[in-house]
């Protein structure tokens, strides 16, 4: 466990810029549309989706970083010689991945709304925070495939799109039904529910896909 | 001969063997090599010699674990789960760029559990004065350096040495070469490629050629 704690703590120092990509990419353009007035054209729900479809360009700016240099520079190799557990390694890159940027964002989104007269909820900010993990981890996933797939037996890291897609649609499904009962008594237990059922299935494919990066490389 | 030995005395070095029998290392369908059989044990020091593409490095990566070989067999080795007792030293090296020698030199001792201290792992190398420089600003040869520090840290029995002169000048080949040689000594083995003769050591030599 040391192991894993102390490459974190050295991802989260040496990577501080891709939380400072990610927020300011948003903030941003954030100015701009309220430079232009889009406020005024555009209801409260459509002003918050385009903040997060904003958030969401951050979180593809800075997905690919987060193993590019582990696979670049051969690392995953020789953590899998050494039979280095891939799963743990997966969620820890995650966790330090959700505080460098996904915190900073869903934060940065909260105090970005009242540019544009909207009022943050907690169930907002919650929805965020679940959602975005989600998309974070299809993200890196696609990532890893395109990080694969630029070495020579490309073809291989496509055998792992078939698993992805029926977890993808069952998370785009049930994180639907959530947004419609996000008006009962306890909406946070239904999104912690759905958290805690995907994120073992995205860190499991996620893995798998850096076993195979390593398998290629 | 001491130098670089600290972690390696701790260990065992019983009953090492590494038994190739007409091994083909091969990348379908434009490379085979010929097929290749030689026996290692303690004490065993192999140069692989070849020209380039003859498939010394893939030999070394079978070994390590990394590919499965296209025919033959290698006693002792288990394709599926990567042999433990054998540390790899590829021309990738491994480093990561964005730390300091320091951190990644800390990072392979918690890596390989290493119950010494990581400064023990500073001499054979000479790279005490790297300490706190980044890796991304080393040259060439300060990161082989580097790289080759990892045998020390991983105390394992087994070296396999992909071109493990690359980048270094004549000092710090003779430092290689020492520690090299107090590995043998101490009843490990290893099993490096290079096209340069290793100074001072006298290895068992063993040729590989590609087919056609």
């Amino acid at each position: 466990m040391r192991l894993h704690l102390y490459r974190e703590y050295l991802f989260l120092k040496y990577n501080t810029s891709l939380a400072i990509i990610a927020v300011g990419i948003f903030v941003l353009f954030c100015q701009l549309l309220h430079w232009i007035g889009v406020e005024a054209s555009l209801s409260p729900a459509h002003l918050k989706n385009m903040l997060w479809l904003l958030s969401l360009i951050g979180l593809f700016l800075t997905a690919d970083h987060v193993f590019k240099e582990d696979i670049d520079q051969g690392l995953l190799m020789h953590h899998h010689l050494e039979n280095v557990n891939f799963y743990i390694l997966t969620l820890m890159r995650f966790f330090s991945y959700f505080l460098l940027v996904i915190l900073p964002l869903a934060l940065s989104n909260i105090m970005i709304s009242g540019l544009f007269n909207l009022k943050p909820s907690l169930s907002d900010f919650s929805y965020f925070l679940v959602l975005f993990c989600l998309y974070a981890f299809v993200i890196l996933n696609a990532s890893l495939l395109t990080h694969g797939s630029q070495q020579q037996k490309g073809l291989m890291f496509l055998i792992s799109i078939p698993l992805m897609i029926p977890i993808f649609l069952c998370q785009v499904i049930l994180l639907d039904k959530a947004a419609l009962y996000l008006t009962i008594d306890n909406p946070l237990l239904l999104l912690a529910g759905l958290f805690l059922f995907f994120v073992p299935c995205y860190s499991a494919m996620v893995m798998y896909c850096l076993k195979l990066s390593v398998k290629v490389s | 001969m001491v130098i670089g030995l600290k972690m390696v005395g701790a260990l065992t070095f019983d009953s090492l063997h590494l038994d190739l029998e007409k091994v083909v290392v091969a990348h379908p369908p434009v490379f085979y090599s010929k097929p290749i059989s030689f026996k290692a044990k303690n004490r065993s020091l192999i140069h692989l010699v070849g020209a380039n593409g003859a498939g010394k490095s893939s030999l070394l990566k079978a070994l390590a674990g990394l590919v499965s070989v296209h025919a033959g067999t290698i006693n002792g080795h288990s394709p599926k789960n990567a042999p433990s007792d054998r540390c790899y030293l590829c021309t990738n090296q491994g480093l990561n760029r964005d730390i300091t020698v320091k951190q990644q030199i800390k990072l392979w001792h918690l890596l390989y559990q290493n119950p010494a201290s990581w400064q023990a792992s500073l001499e054979p190398f000479n790279i005490e004065g790297l300490l706190t420089q980044s890796i991304r600003s080393l040259s060439s040869g300060q990161r082989q350096r580097v790289a080759l520090t990892r045998l020390v840290t991983s105390h394992k029995p087994i070296w396999l040495l992909d071109e493990p002169m690359n980048n270094l000048d004549s000092q710090h080949r003779n430092f290689l070469s020492k520690v090299m040689k107090g590995h043998i000594e101490k009843g490990g083995m290893i099993i490096y490629t290079g096209h340069e003769p290793m100074p001072t050591l006298s290895p068992q030599i063993i040729s590989l050629e590609c087919e056609g």
